[in-house]
């Protein structure tokens, strides 16, 4: 059952404000309000949101710029993740002016008055804007996201075991099929946007875990399809996607999971009723 | 609640992170939340006209009557007015989700503009119903 609000130790308490900070450089300032998430990990207290304010002046143009500059500058304690600051790794998926994406990607620029940041919506929080992704790892865990080819082609003989080794050859067309999905750096913005795994996180198993499931149907080379659907005809697993498009509205990558879902379902759907046991 | 299929005693203690209390609205977000809300209001919709047809069926020729002057009340008339423009956003959304599962219409442009599409069709057809 949905539970629409917090639980009483996650409602969100007035947080510092933490004043401009004074350089001497800079002649014209352009001030950008901050309005930040914080949970500095102590069991019992509640977290607070914290007002920054930044000269847009002293630091880069993007989110995660502003918020590598707070932490520089203002407050070193502002815990975050990231890594590669142009969008390929993922780490900095967060909830910035009320949509997931990724601090990197997203210019400060593009909003509008202060700039709210949140951790990814309805995780566990380790420690301010770092959102506890486990359990959707291990989601994406149980579909197998790998190559599962129906016949061995690369099998080495004798000593060397490289020997005789080929490669699985794909037609441009077959490879063309994965555009759209291999693309996914695995950030979770658009499961953590998404209502219905908001309320079902432990049965449904979320868009990025069913565009991932889909990459690996579309592949020209696995030979797995039939299990990877059986496993998928779930009335949680994958019909708990009511096509509200979060997913899609929020992808930083500009990807379509609801799309990939609803391929899914057509695949399933095809598929005769006795091959796949269970629910349908 | 435990969030995020976290079931460790240490996740529990930690706070959940806000999610309907902030996320932005996104249009098709409002849809599907009213394709359920007017489904919602069909329901109930529906008991009262059983009760109507109940009323006709049962209840002899006064208490008809009476059943349908109360019925007359300019409350009750807003409340029909809503309840037919619910079955019609319901039905033609229904439409749009029976489009969807053939696999069109689901890039982002096509289910913004089909939502607007329905939503404003519902209206139409819910103003020509009543003039």
């Amino acid at each position: 059952m949905a539970q629409l609000f917090l639980p009483a130790n996650s409602r969100i308490k007035r947080g510092k404000h933490w004043a401009l900070p004074t350089t001497s450089s800079a002649k014209r300032v352009r001030v950008k309000d901050f309005k930040v998430y914080r949970w500095n990990g102590v069991k019992g207290e509640r977290p607070r949101l914290d007002r920054y304010k930044l000269d847009l002046n002293s630091c880069g143009p993007m989110v995660l710029d502003g918020l590598i500059a707070i932490k520089n500058k203002i407050d070193s304690t502002l815990t975050f993740r990231r890594s590669c600051r142009e969008g390929v790794c993922g780490s900095c998926a967060m909830n910035i002016d009320g949509t997931n994406t990724l601090a990197c990607t997203k210019p400060m620029a593009s909003v509008r008055g202060s700039i709210k940041v949140y951790p990814l919506p309805h995780c566990s929080v380790i420690k301010d804007l770092v959102a506890n992704l486990d359990g959707s790892y291990r989601q994406l865990a149980t579909i197998e996201p790998w190559l599962q080819a129906a016949t061995e082609v690369g099998k080495g003989k004798g000593k060397d075991k490289s020997k005789g080794m080929r490669e699985r050859k794909q037609t441009p067309q077959a490879r063309a099929a994965l555009d759209g999905s291999y693309e996914c750096i695995l950030c979770f913005c658009c499961s953590t946007s998404c209502p219905s795994y908001w309320w079902n996180p432990d049965k449904y198993l979320g868009p990025a875990v069913l565009l991932q499931a889909y990459r690996w149907l579309m592949d020209s080379r696995d030979g797995a399809e039939q299990k990877r659907l059986r496993a998928l005809a779930d009335p949680f697993k994958l019909y708990r996607c009511h096509t509200i498009m979060n997913c899609t509205n929020a992808c930083p990558k500009g990807l379509n999971p609801a799309k990939a879902i609803a391929e899914i379902k057509k695949m399933v759907a095809k598929k005769p009723k006795d091959t796949l046991q269970g629910y349908l | 609640m435990i969030a995020n299929n976290d079931t460790t005693n240490e996740a529990q203690a930690r706070p959940m992170s806000p999610h309907l209390q902030i996320y932005r609205w996104q249009w098709t977000m409002v849809f599907s939340i009213a394709h359920r809300l007017t489904g919602l209001y069909i329901s109930a919709g529906i008991v009262f006209l059983s009760a109507k047809l109940i009323a006709l069926a049962f209840a002899g020729a006064d208490n008809f009557a009476r059943f349908t002057m109360v019925a007359q009340h300019p409350f009750f008339l807003v409340l029909k007015i809503i309840f037919t423009w619910c079955l019609l956003y319901h039905m033609l959304n229904g439409v749009r989700h029976l489009l969807w599962d053939t696999g069109v219409l689901l890039g982002l442009g096509g289910a913004r503009a089909s939502g607007y599409l329905v939503f404003l069709l519902s209206l139409i057809f819910n103003t020509l119903y009543w003039i």
